[in-house]
């Protein structure tokens, strides 16, 4: 009988050859999952994020874990020096179309996330959450509530446009170098028809205070032709530098059964596909660059051709995106790994600096 | 040059007439013609007489008894004698043994029991000259020690062995007696007689033999010496299921060394409930020095060995190259070789092996998400494989 099993895993193995390029920021655990109300390895899909601590780093010593289990549904911790604090605040039921159902950040104060829902079948309850943890009287709760979008969020609705019932159909965060906060970008549909606007919001320890920026004014556009008539639901980014917007779409009327991305650059029609993006985009880069996470395959994508084009593409194995965030001044990707060792979860927090993103693929 | 040394033998003692009762056949395909083995018994016969003086000895060769004990003593009775010898000659490989056993019917007491030698096939022509010294050696003294002794059985005496070797072989015998092969291949050494002694002889470049020997007379004696090899090869069991091959070159000969190996884990034993095989796409290669603590010619020979392995991955499409979670480590290695033979002997390792680890923690998840394998103890950049055994056959090449 062999003392033991091989010492070798070639998935893992593969990835290493990945993480050998990231920086390790730091572990986290071990964390006894009960004590977050996880299930066991196979039926959770856990990711730690750290903490921003504020001062234009992030720390490890605290964070969030967000778990996606299709049995129990969804929910956030707060855990600090490795240990859960509070009830865990549940999420909803995971997305039955192709959207992620939720949105989580921490933002740039001690112990507080925020988390965006979407509802799948009822835009107009898709929502924000501000929630935060403290140690010391042992909670993680929030204090405002849920808060739906669609209210009254940007200023002086013009005809067509009903923003009193307007769909928040897509929201991203985009790091800020700002210490203190972040920016969010908001994509609304009128209430009956296919008239679209773009917002801008500040993301910090403070609730989302209407109203926010229109970033093309206040004119109204038709984007239906690729995100769907009274679309409900798209992955949607905008580029504060060339004021570019992105959607990434599951089944466009204009590219079925798969995703497709698209880009448009004002307020009128001028856009088009990118065929040469052909996975579904997870987030905009500070690099003007669309990151994919697709399968747990990263990927790379020029949006500036013509078409788009990959630039990138690299194992991800089990390593969860966690977002882009200023660390030091310096735009940087993060990751989280759960890491199962018997009953206990381990998370290790990798980083990369977001202009090398691309080596990943070397 | 040969030397001799003096010894003193027993004095007879009683002057009763000893009859001895010789009874000699073979084994079944035995090799000898019946004619054969009646030269045989003749020649044993002569040798005992004219070795023993005094003793009366008769030849039961072909009478069909059965050679148990029981009839043999009643065979002997009936012939008058008061000791039987049982010779069984078998020819086999080249040699020619003959098992004898004596049995003294006044003591009721079974005297010897032992197979004597002779390193050749005896033609019919050669039977009935071939000295029979350790046998007559064996009579002697059984009829010496027992109450109950031949007139005239000869006392102890002094015998030179001759010790035909390589130049500069070292012999060492029984109390530390020493002699050195000279330029001539020749060394000797004195003995009392008869008896039974052990020899050594080392050379450097040489195995070490250990050769004993029955001494009734002066004797000369052929050392076949195998010069010592400065290759070997290992092949083994990495923790009872994963196949190792290992050359080793010495640079200092019979001592110190140096050790290329690889383990693969391609295939391996399971042994779970679920499998008997495991497939992984890595090799490790093994580079290792190491030195042997004793000599090579005892029962257990152990040594140590130090060195580094480095991972290979080997899975087109996906990974190949040396394994990025983990370049390979170091391994440290006591064990012992058993067996005394120059040919090849099993060896059984404890080898402790520590694996460096790029990524913290990834190195122990690649055993999954179980409960840590027993063994094993992690820290954020490596890990310590603490209870990791070979076990495989060395040849000296």
């Amino acid at each position: 009988m062999t003392c033991s099993p091989p010492p070798f895993n070639l998935a893992i193995s593969n990835f290493a050859k990945t993480a050998k390029k990231l920086t390790f920021v730091g572990q986290v655990g071990p964390i006894n999952p009960g004590s977050l109300n996880l299930g066991s390895q196979g039926n959770e899909d856990v990711v730690f994020i750290p903490e921003k601590d504020g001062m234009g780093g992030i720390t490890t010593q605290s964070g969030f874990v967000l778990t996606m289990d299709p049995m129990s549904g969804q929910q956030i911790s707060f855990v600090s020096n490795n240990a859960g604090y509070g009830s865990p605040m549940p999420l909803g039921p995971l997305s039955t179309d192709s959207y992620p159902n939720f949105l989580v950040q921490s933002v740039k104060s001690t112990h507080n996330v925020i988390a965006f829902q979407f509802d799948d079948t009822t835009p107009t309850n898709n929502r924000y959450m501000l929630a935060t943890g403290n140690p010391g009287a042992g909670t993680f709760n929030s204090p405002g509530g849920w808060i739906v979008l669609n209210t009254n969020f940007i200023n002086a609705p013009v005809p067509p446009f009903f923003f009193t019932n307007a769909r928040v159909i897509g929201v991203s965060i985009y790091p800020d170098p700002n210490p203190a906060l972040d920016r969010s970008y908001w994509l609304f549909r009128d209430t009956g028809g296919n008239n679209y606007l773009e917002g801008e919001f500040d993301v910090s320890q403070n609730p989302i205070t209407p109203p926010g920026i229109a970033v093309r004014g206040l004119a109204t556009y038709d984007i239906s032709s690729f995100v769907g008539n009274l679309a409900k639901r798209v992955l949607y980014y905008f580029n504060p530098v060339t004021a570019r917007s992105y959607v990434s779409v599951w089944n466009s009327p204009a590219s079925p059964g798969v995703w497709s991305n698209w880009v448009w650059i004002d307020a009128v029609p001028t856009n088009g596909q990118l065929t040469g993006v052909d996975h579904r985009i997870d987030a905009l880069l500070t690099t003007g660059e669309l990151f994919s996470t697709e399968g747990n395959i990263g990927r790379v994508f020029d949006p500036t051709t013509p078409t788009g084009s990959l630039e990138a593409t690299f194992p991800l194995s089990d390593v969860r995106f966690i977002g882009e965030v200023y660390i030091g001044g310096t735009p940087t990707i993060l990751f989280s790994q759960a890491l199962w060792f018997g009953n206990q979860v381990t998370f290790n927090v990798y980083s990369i600096p977001t202009s090398q993103l691309k080596t990943l693929g070397q | 040059m040969p030397f001799t040394v003096s010894a003193q033998t027993a004095e007879p003692s009683s002057g009763l007439q000893r009859s001895l009762l010789l009874y000699v056949d073979q084994q079944q395909k035995g090799g000898l013609t019946e004619n054969q083995l009646l030269v045989l018994s003749r020649s044993l016969l002569i040798s005992l007489q004219a070795g023993i003086p005094g003793i009366a000895v008769s030849d039961a060769a072909g009478s069909g008894q059965s050679a148990s004990p029981a009839a043999l003593s009643d065979l002997a009775l009936k012939a008058g004698a008061d000791f039987w010898l049982w010779a069984q000659v078998s020819v086999d490989a080249g040699k020619t043994q003959l098992h004898v056993r004596g049995f003294d019917i006044l003591a009721q007491e079974k005297k010897f029991d032992a197979t004597l030698t002779r390193e050749s096939l005896l033609s019919p022509l050669e039977l009935p000259f071939e000295k029979w010294d350790d046998l007559v050696s064996l009579v002697t003294s059984s009829l010496s020690s027992g109450e109950p002794q031949g007139q005239g059985t000869p006392g102890p005496q002094e015998v030179t062995l001759t010790v035909r070797a390589l130049p500069g072989t070292l012999i060492t015998g029984p109390g530390g007696a020493k002699a050195q092969a000279g330029k001539d291949g020749f060394a000797s050494l004195s003995f009392p007689a008869p008896g039974e002694y052990s020899l050594h002889a080392t050379l450097s470049g040489y195995y070490p033999l250990t050769r004993r020997f029955f001494l009734s007379d002066n004797r000369e004696v052929f050392l076949e010496q195998t010069p010592h090899s400065w290759w070997a090869l290992d092949a083994s069991l990495l923790e009872m299921g994963y196949p190792s091959f290992d050359v080793s070159r010495f640079i200092l000969l019979n001592s110190l060394y140096v050790k290329l190996g690889i383990t693969t884990y391609a295939v391996g034993l399971a042994f779970t409930d679920t499998q008997a095989f495991t497939s992984n796409p890595l090799t490790n290669l093994v580079l290792q020095t190491g030195i042997y603590l004793r000599p090579d010619d005892v029962l257990f020979r152990p040594y140590v060995n130090l060195g580094a392995f480095l991972r290979i991955v080997v899975a087109p499409g996906t990974l190949v190259g040396i394994d990025p979670l983990s370049w390979g480590g170091l391994q440290f290695s006591i064990g012992t070789e058993i067996g005394r033979s120059p040919r090849g002997r099993f060896f059984f390792e404890y080898q402790p092996m520590l694996y460096a680890a790029s990524v913290p923690g990834l190195f122990q998840a690649s055993f999954g998400s179980g409960n840590p394998p027993a063994g094993w103890s992690f820290s954020p950049k490596s890990a310590f494989n603490f209870l990791c055994f070979r076990v495989g056959y060395r040849w000296p090449l």
